[in-house]
């Protein structure tokens, strides 16, 4: 093994691949860097350069351009409120917030250290895993993926921001939106009302874009104001969110380890990983009621995540040819390309190759990190930028990156339509984030549950694995009440503590 | 020929970055500006690069027909990676240099409803030879059960050939004890057979079960070959029915071991045994058994996969643009050069000219409201 671990670096280590690999960085960090639009399309162009490429030159291409744009992702999502990939929106949440406060240098620090920290977690989880990786898959039917679901579902609690009934609604919205389109037992079409559109089931990259993205654009156009409403400081202290991942770095490493696993179960879809991280951020804070203010554990447990996760759902995309992820069906495209075949001999004859791409990421994401180390100082002034001279730009992006989901305009209607519920969800206080993990884990309960009725009828629910897991769903929920009331009685604390200081600072 | 990939890419990504870096004031609107050329019209159209076309023996062009200095544009249904994908770009590559005036071909991905959405799109397309399509086989099945949105008549559509043949068989776990049809009536257990729910598979099955007695119970809802091939692996089900030639490609280590992983139990072809599988009885030797109803059903349902990987041109082309197409496309899957990109994306060949698809898309496909009514109901069974 350690053999193959060396030839995979070898392979890799040639100037023509290294090469390719800073090329692929280059094009992935500049259509990341623009809002909205994600990794995906830039890998999706650039697929056909890979024809005539080996298959290590291949992969370090690819995953380059990958890992370079998951990062800058990051950041479009903390400096302007976008999300960078449409389905990794967990870092808004907190991170903007900094940004308005002006610490978006601290934001971004703290959130290229932590993803530094998850990509080399992730690649680690990846090497140590890859032995005994086909068994763990393949002990994972469809009963223990509908209770991992059932698990996820119980986050929504910790999402709740405060309000435990108006994020349980949330949740049941986004698994009905879930049901739109196509059963996956009988392939009947379910609420389409003759949309050719909604065939396909309502799309999570629009509906992500629109919730969290246009209420920021409308935000920041109707403030007639730079984004940040303080002042910057030094280079908005890019070194302390560096320091700020180190003093968490506990957080860090959960998050990093709990997103490499999620990522590694094939179906359970690496889009939930990042949203379970937050949660899991909010569940072991101490003072859980000042995320969403702009807490920078909000910002490195989502980080932390962005790489982790790819470092896992490689593992299925290798080892069974099923994607854990978007970006995993492009590589997989590429690996009919240049032909290889998924499966055990991924493991024995071709393990090289699966450690090359083990180490695409640790060193693509080392390098992607210095050439946007160079960047920040440039990107933090951008919060100074008038806001009506990035609205319209930022505004094209967001159109862009729905409409590069599925070519269709009915993504656009679909942004429209989420936008301006995301807009009265912001001004009247209910949650988002429930919506769209129920919308992400809602498609997948609804066929891991169909899978095992039809197999075992009820008798899955005495399967010792699903009894465990659901034993820890309901400990997790509970935990999760208690811990709302406590941070309702402290809202209500803070607010108290507001009207008598007549301001809204005091709790940064 | 590496070395001239490294600088146009090279090239490209300067020149993206020089856009996005500078003074801040610059830096957003530049970096706006420059993917409106590529990405911003058609975001998942993919021009290929030159390097891709060899030099090679060009077809005799009809004397009206020239593509010299025009981009064509190939739609593919389904989204980049999955195997439509994987032949349409191949296709992309090399079907240039045998079209008179060797144009440029792009590949556009226009996925979604399973094929209905891109298939609509192509039907309407404008027939002047500058979009051409990869057409769907299982569209023919979701066209004659009224799925909804269905705006096309796939008869209508001009074939220009087909590359690959289809042969679809039940395989079973060899350590579940089923070898033979026999074995499937008289198993006293159910016997868990995966699949994707509103696909053609789900009509075989039935029709197994319900004309020959096979006790099979489906287990419906996965995604696809690779989803239910883990699910045939963890004994989750006991095996599928589908198309056969992509089991061994996707899963070679199934059959490393002695007896394989899985067998193949029975094939569903008319007139004679595939050649990957010459001892595994054909549907045929039941037909005795079937009811009228059941067999024309079982027809209509496997008689577009003899036409596997099919390109086609919208309707109203005239007839010398689909002359010029038809032998193009019959000179590329003889050439050496497809045939081993074919071989490298390990997608087994068997090339088919435009009258021979015609034949059997146009002229052998008739369905009764009858036959219609059954598939319906037994997509809806299980």
């Amino acid at each position: 093994m350690f053999e193959a671990a060396a030839d995979g670096l070898m392979g890799l280590l040639d100037p023509f691949t290294l090469g390719l690999m800073v090329i692929g960085i280059l094009i992935g960090l500049v259509v990341g860097l623009l809002p909205g639009l994600g990794g995906i399309t830039a890998m999706v162009l650039m697929l056909p350069f890979t024809f005539d490429m080996t298959p290590i030159q291949a992969f370090s291409f690819l995953l380059g351009m990958f890992v370079v744009s998951s990062n800058a992702g990051e950041l479009t999502s903390i400096l302007f409120g976008v999300p960078g990939e449409g389905t990794t929106a967990a870092t808004i949440l907190d991170g903007h917030p900094m940004a308005k406060k002006g610490q978006a240098g601290r934001a971004m620090g703290a959130s290229l250290a932590s993803s530094a920290v998850g990509a080399v977690l992730g690649a680690i989880t990846l090497a140590i895993a890859l032995p005994i990786v086909r068994p763990l898959v393949l002990s994972f039917g469809a009963p223990e993926l509908f209770a991992l679901t059932i698990l996820g579902v119980t986050f929504i609690a910790s999402l709740s921001g405060g309000s435990l009934t108006r994020s349980i609604l949330m949740g049941g919205m986004g698994f009905a939106l879930a049901t739109v389109g196509s059963s996956p037992q009988t392939g009947i079409y379910r609420f389409t009302f003759g949309a050719p559109y909604l065939l396909e089931g309502v799309q999570l990259v629009p509906v992500a874009l629109g919730l969290f993205a246009i209420p920021e654009i409308i935000d920041l156009a109707v403030r007639r104001t730079s984004i940040a409403q303080a002042d910057l400081g030094k280079v908005g202290g890019v070194m302390q969110g560096v320091k700020d991942a180190f003093t968490h770095r506990w957080l860090v490493v959960r998050s990093a380890s709990l997103s490499a696993f999620i990522g590694l179960i094939p179906g359970l879809g690496s889009a939930a990983a990042q949203w379970m991280s937050y949660a899991h951020a909010v569940q072991s804070s101490p003072r859980k009621e000042e995320f969403g203010t702009g807490r920078v554990e909000g910002v490195l447990a989502p980080g932390a995540s962005a790489n982790a996760k790819e470092g896992g759902a490689l593992i299925p995309t290798v080892a069974f040819g099923v994607p854990g992820s978007l970006a995993m069906a492009i590589l997989l495209g590429a690996f009919q390309i240049v032909g290889l075949v998924p499966g055990p001999r991924m493991l024995t004859t071709h393990l090289d190759v699966t450690f090359s791409m083990v180490w695409i990421l640790v060193i693509a994401n080392f390098i992607s990190i210095g050439f946007l180390a160079l960047l920040l100082p440039q990107l933090v002034r951008l919060t100074k930028v008038k806001g009506l001279i990035l609205v319209p730009i930022i505004l094209a992006m967001v159109w862009l990156g729905a409409f590069s989901n599925q070519s269709n305009f009915g993504d656009l209607v679909l942004l429209a339509v989420a936008g301006a519920m995301g807009y009265a969800m912001v001004a009247l206080d209910w949650p988002r984030p429930p919506l769209i993990l129920g919308l992400v884990l809602g498609s997948l309960a609804d066929k891991n549950l169909g899978i095992a009725y039809q197999r075992y009828h009820y008798d899955f629910f005495t399967d010792p694995t699903v009894v465990v897991i659901l034993l820890i769903a309901a400990a997790s929920l509970v935990y999760a009440l208690v811990q709302n009331k406590r941070i309702a009685r402290a809202k209500a604390g803070l607010a108290e503590m507001d009207k008598r200081t007549g301001g809204r600072g005091g709790h940064a | 020929m590496k070395y001239r990939m490294f600088v146009i890419l090279g090239t490209l990504a300067l020149g993206l970055l020089a856009t996005a870096c500078g003074s801040d004031a610059t830096a957003v609107p530049a970096a706006a500006a420059t993917p409106t050329t590529g990405p911003v019209s058609t975001p998942t159209a993919t021009a290929l690069t030159e390097e891709a076309a060899v030099a090679a023996p060009t077809a005799t062009p009809p004397a009206s027909v020239d593509f010299a200095g025009k981009t064509i544009t190939l739609l593919v249904m389904y989204s980049p990676g999955g195997g439509y994908d994987a032949v349409g770009r191949v296709v992309a590559a090399h079907l240039p240099r045998h079209l008179p005036g060797k144009p440029r071909i792009i590949v556009q991905n226009r996925p979604g409803a399973g094929g209905v959405i891109g298939t609509n799109y192509a039907y309407t397309a404008k027939p002047d030879g500058l979009t051409i399509a990869e057409f769907p086989t299982d569209i023919v099945v979701t066209q004659l059960v009224g799925a909804p949105g269905v705006a096309f008549d796939f008869q209508k559509f001009l074939y220009m050939g087909a590359l690959q043949k289809a042969t679809k068989a039940c395989y079973y776990r060899t350590d579940r004890g089923i070898k033979t049809l026999q074995d499937m009536i008289d198993s006293p257990s159910p016997i868990f057979t995966g699949g994707s729910g509103g696909s053609s598979d789900v009509v075989l099955s039935g029709l197994l079960k319900e004309e020959l007695g096979a006790n099979i119970t489906q287990v419906l809802g996965y995604q696809g070959t690779a989803d239910t091939h883990i699910a045939i692996e963890s004994g989750e089900v006991d095996g599928r029915c589908t198309t056969w030639s992509t089991v061994p490609a996707s899963n070679p280590s199934w059959f490393e071991t002695t007896p394989a992983l899985v067998t193949p139990v029975i094939q569903f072809t008319i007139g004679g045994a595939d050649k990957a599988m010459p001892d595994v009885p054909t549907i045929d030797d039941f037909k005795d058994q079937f009811s009228d109803k059941g067999w024309q059903t079982l027809l209509a349902t496997i008689a577009p996969l003899q036409t596997y990987r099919t390109f086609a041109l919208p309707p109203g082309a005239d007839d010398s643009m689909l002359a010029a197409y038809r032998e193009a496309f019959e000179s590329m899957y003889n050439d050496p050069l497809f045939i081993a990109a074919m071989e490298r994306a390990n997608r087994p060949l068997h090339g088919q000219n435009g009258a021979t698809v015609e034949n059997i898309l146009v002229n052998e496909i008739k369905v009764s409201q009858e036959v219609r009514d059954n598939i319906i109901r037994l997509l809806a069974a299980k």
